[in-house]
């Protein structure tokens, strides 16, 4: 398979030119980058759209899809490159610019405001005036019935408050916002996530008439088949660079995840050899984590799996399908809206409340470690010492601070945290020292399943090793591990067994052989029909 | 869902209007049992004149807390505005008009200055209003450190008199919701500044400006605390630089009162101009039964923590803990 990889790869330059529209395009974005401090999220973005088209844009996780939108759009500016709308090069100031340029973005965060009516918000910023400035109501609502009637019928009233609507609601008052500019060329940056199947065949309609209008749209979804029907052409990145553009003669789901995949696969083939053979999972144990039929409204739906001690199950696929809201669930965090059956450790039930969790034997290493994982301005040593403070305090309530003292030395030695002083605020510490203590600060209180939400994110290679280290060390020692991840690579190498999330459901469960980039990528993306059929 | 289902043009009044008027009508009645005479023109012009002040410093407050921040320079503003127009007010007789208008000039002036140290100077704007009330208050000593002054007797009579059931109280507060809240609420810049206080990222992605909206918001609070503070120089007919202490908290009492939620973004001004008039006539309500003005705070805070816990519960509804508490 590697051997013909190289061969399949075709020159972007080659299909770029050789697509054979007659029109110019509408939008250029020639040789775009980005940095962000020492990360560079976007290399060498090219995208090319004509009037008249559907435009996929496809990339794995941190290829540099959300930079790439968020430069169109005009929220960020880029560092190197040029925009071209309509042969002219434009440089957005702000996303109005763009909006009033004729290129209008449909956020995958909502940009709508609850607590204004349906039709302000759709004309926000635009509303026709009287002479002395006033709002108009009555004209407000009358546009935006007549923007909302192009959407078919929506069934939305335009003087229903948006915080009364559902999520499939809202985006669709989002897609009329961006329509009410009426742009050439329409952003469409997950639009379809939180739609059901009636809600986004209604969008397709919408999308293929202002196609056939002559407008062109920059369609990106995390499901393959949404692409398949509905792009006429797609560009795909990798690494921040643009590696493939293909029209839709071209589509094809191996090449296409070849593309997105290109090096890594090979790489990963290299990595994977030099990982020592994986334990055979005890089978006479019980599971220490058993999830039948996971609920959690609009978030998650039909979750189950096993979680044994000594295993590191990963979480994989795009982000925000779910994973996130798995671990905050089974964290406690959640106080309604659930429902399933969940055995931790021989108890029966989800934890009400984080402080529930703790008791049940759960450890959460969340995902932002900033404001969730560290306190930044308390010392090294606090910071360890936060989650078992019961068991160092004496009879009095004070916290023993010889005892604290030892367990801290012991758990920064352990984990090789590099610090000078313990008792130096934990935001002095590089990235990756913060991120071992936030593991520490469980490792002191035990428990018997670690809950990690992307725990490398943002931390230097050194400090990643080091916390792969620790990961493994907790599996040996029975500990149940849930790890997730939006690198592909470490999920590979680290877990045991990987469920990939898509929509909320588990759309596959990958182990040992199967356990791949490629086939991480392709659940991903939905390659396989969903398990259990639509909704 | 709700007001689908009750069509285009139907404006229910909303539950937050509705507690503070009852409670309002509740007091008055109570009130009224023990002393008839509050229902006389009389005793309507000077319960109006006891309570518009707070309910003109609690519009003020309002539009501040509608875009997420909070005014704690209201109190202070105040008391500069009655030391600066009864210090020079009185000094001719053509002064009058051109203090009365340097006094507004001096509440937009004052106002756009906390907006700018919010907004420019990226302070949180609980630290920058609460660093300007030192400075107004400063300067309100400077210019008045005993309380005294005049105002010309017109002046007095304009706002505080009375055509008889009709106090002109009432008229300023309703020329003043007319004249700054209504143009200011069917604007883009009201929109504006609604839409900041909602979601300021979502503002600027829908490509209004943040900084302008929320400028423009405490320079008009600015503007509407120097009409409270001409009002009370009015009331008083002298100007002290201690005599709107009161005011600050007192507003913002009336505003979370009147529904107007303290993350921004959301609230009507009937309920904080109700919940004015309701907090100044309860310890009035209460003299008249006999019951010690030393009971005022402790009354006040009751009925403040009652309606809150209804808040409470609420937020008790939310489904996840980061909801409730981010």
């Amino acid at each position: 398979m590697s051997a013909s990889l190289s061969a399949s790869v075709p020159d972007p330059t080659v299909t770029a030119t050789s697509d054979g529209h007659l029109n110019a395009p509408i939008l250029i974005a020639e040789n775009l980058g980005k940095s962000f401090g020492a990360t560079q999220a976007l290399r060498k973005a090219d995208l090319r759209c004509y009037p008249g088209e559907v435009h996929a844009l496809l990339g794995a996780n941190g290829a540099g899809k959300s930079t790439l939108v968020r430069l169109l759009s005009g929220v960020i500016r880029p560092d190197t490159g040029t925009i071209w709308l309509r042969g002219k090069s434009v440089r957005f100031a702000s996303p109005q610019q763009a909006a009033v340029a004729g290129l209008a973005t449909v956020f995958q965060e909502l940009s709508l405001f609850p607590q204004l009516a349906v039709a302000q918000n759709i004309l926000i910023g635009q509303e026709p005036t009287s002479r002395v400035g006033w709002i108009k109501e009555d004209k407000v609502i009358e546009r935006a019935e007549e923007i909302l009637s192009l959407l078919g019928e929506t069934g939305i009233h335009p003087s229903t408050k948006v915080e009364d609507l559902s999520l499939g609601q809202r985006q669709v008052v989002e897609i009329a916002k961006a329509l009410s500019h009426r742009p050439d060329i329409l952003l469409l940056d997950e639009a379809t996530s939180a739609l059901g199947p009636e809600e986004s065949a209604r969008l397709f309609k919408l999308v293929r008439s202002l196609r056939d209008s002559g407008k062109g749209i920059i369609f990106i979804s995390h499901r393959m088949e949404e692409i398949e029907a509905i792009a006429d052409r797609m560009t795909i990145l990798k690494d921040g660079e643009t590696v493939g553009h293909l029209i839709r003669d071209q589509f094809d789901r191996a090449h296409i995840f070849r593309l997105m995949l290109g090096s890594e696969l090979s790489r990963a083939i290299n990595t994977r050899n030099n990982i020592p053979e994986k334990k055979k999972l005890p089978t006479s144990e019980s599971p220490i984590l058993r999830i039948q039929n996971l609920e959690l409204r609009g978030r998650l739906h039909g979750i189950s799996f096993e979680l044994w001690p000594g295993e590191i199950l990963g979480l994989a696929g795009l982000e925000g399908q779910g994973q996130v809201a798995l671990l905050h669930l089974l964290f406690g965090m959640y106080r309604r809206g659930y429902s399933g059956l969940v055995n931790i450790n021989g108890q029966t039930g989800l934890p009400r409340t984080p402080w529930h969790a703790v008791r049940l034997g759960l450890g959460l290493i969340p995902e932002d470690r900033k404001t969730q994982g560290a306190i930044l301005p308390l010392p090294v040593e606090a910071n360890f010492s936060l989650a078992s403070l019961r068991a160092l305090t004496n009879r009095l309530g004070l916290i023993k601070r010889s005892k604290e003292q030892f367990i801290v030395q012991k758990l920064a030695s352990a984990l090789a945290v590099k610090t000078t002083n313990p008792r130096d605020p934990i935001v002095r510490l590089s990235g990756g020292n913060q991120q071992k203590v936030v593991i520490g600060k469980w490792l002191a209180r035990n428990p018997s399943v670690f809950l990690f939400c992307d725990p490398t994110r943002g931390v230097d290679i050194g400090a990643k090793a080091g916390i792969y280290t620790i990961v493994r060390q907790l599996a040996s020692e029975g500990k149940g591990v849930i790890y997730y991840s939006t690198e592909h690579e470490e999920l590979v190498s680290l877990c045991d067994r990987v469920l990939v999330f898509r929509d909320g459901r588990i759309s596959g469960t990958l182990e040992g052989e199967q356990l791949t980039h490629h086939n991480l990528l392709e659940r991903s993306f939905g390659s396989h029909q969903r398990p259990g059929g639509k909704d | 869902m709700k007001s689908q289902a009750l069509g285009r043009g139907y404006k229910a009044i909303p539950f937050a209007t509705l507690v503070p008027a009852i409670g309002f009508a509740l007091v008055l009645l109570i009130y009224w049992i023990q002393q008839p005479l509050i229902l006389s023109d009389f005793g309507i012009v000077s319960l109006c004149n006891q309570s518009v002040a707070l309910s003109l410093a609690a519009m003020a407050q309002t539009l501040v807390v509608i875009t997420g921040g909070i005014d704690l320079s209201v109190g202070s503003l105040i008391s500069l505005s009655t030391c600066f127009a009864a210090t020079y007010m009185g000094t001719s007789e053509g002064a009058a008009v051109p203090v009365l208008c340097a006094t507004l000039l001096i509440g937009v002036l004052t106002g756009a200055l906390n907006g700018a140290l919010v907004v420019f100077g990226q302070l949180e704007p609980l630290i920058a209003t609460l660093g300007t009330s030192f400075v107004f208050g400063g300067i309100a000593l400077q210019i008045r450190p005993q309380p005294g002054g005049s105002v010309p007797p017109w002046f007095a009579t304009m706002l505080t008199g009375n055509l008889s059931f009709l106090p002109y109280s009432l008229v300023l507060l309703l020329v003043t919701v007319c004249l700054i809240w209504v143009p200011l609420r069917k604007s883009r810049i009201g929109r504006a500044i609604q839409a900041v206080g909602n979601n300021e990222h979502s503002a600027y992605i829908s490509g209004l400006n943040p900084k302008k909206a929320k400028l423009f918001a405490y320079a008009t609070a600015g503007l509407l605390t120097a009409v409270a503070g001409l009002f009370i120089t009015a009331q008083t007919t002298s100007g002290d630089p201690n005599v709107g202490d009161v005011y600050t908290l007192n507003s913002i009492a009336a505003v979370v009162l009147g529904g107007v939620s303290l993350r921004g973004g959301r609230g009507r001004i009937a309920g904080p101009i109700l919940s004015g008039f309701l907090l100044s006539t309860i310890v009035s309500a209460l003299l008249a039964w006999g019951i010690s003005a030393l009971w005022q705070s402790l009354i006040q805070g009751l009925v403040l923590l009652l309606v809150l816990a209804g808040v409470g519960l609420q937020i008790q509804r939310s489904e996840s803990w980061r909801q409730f508490f981010g």
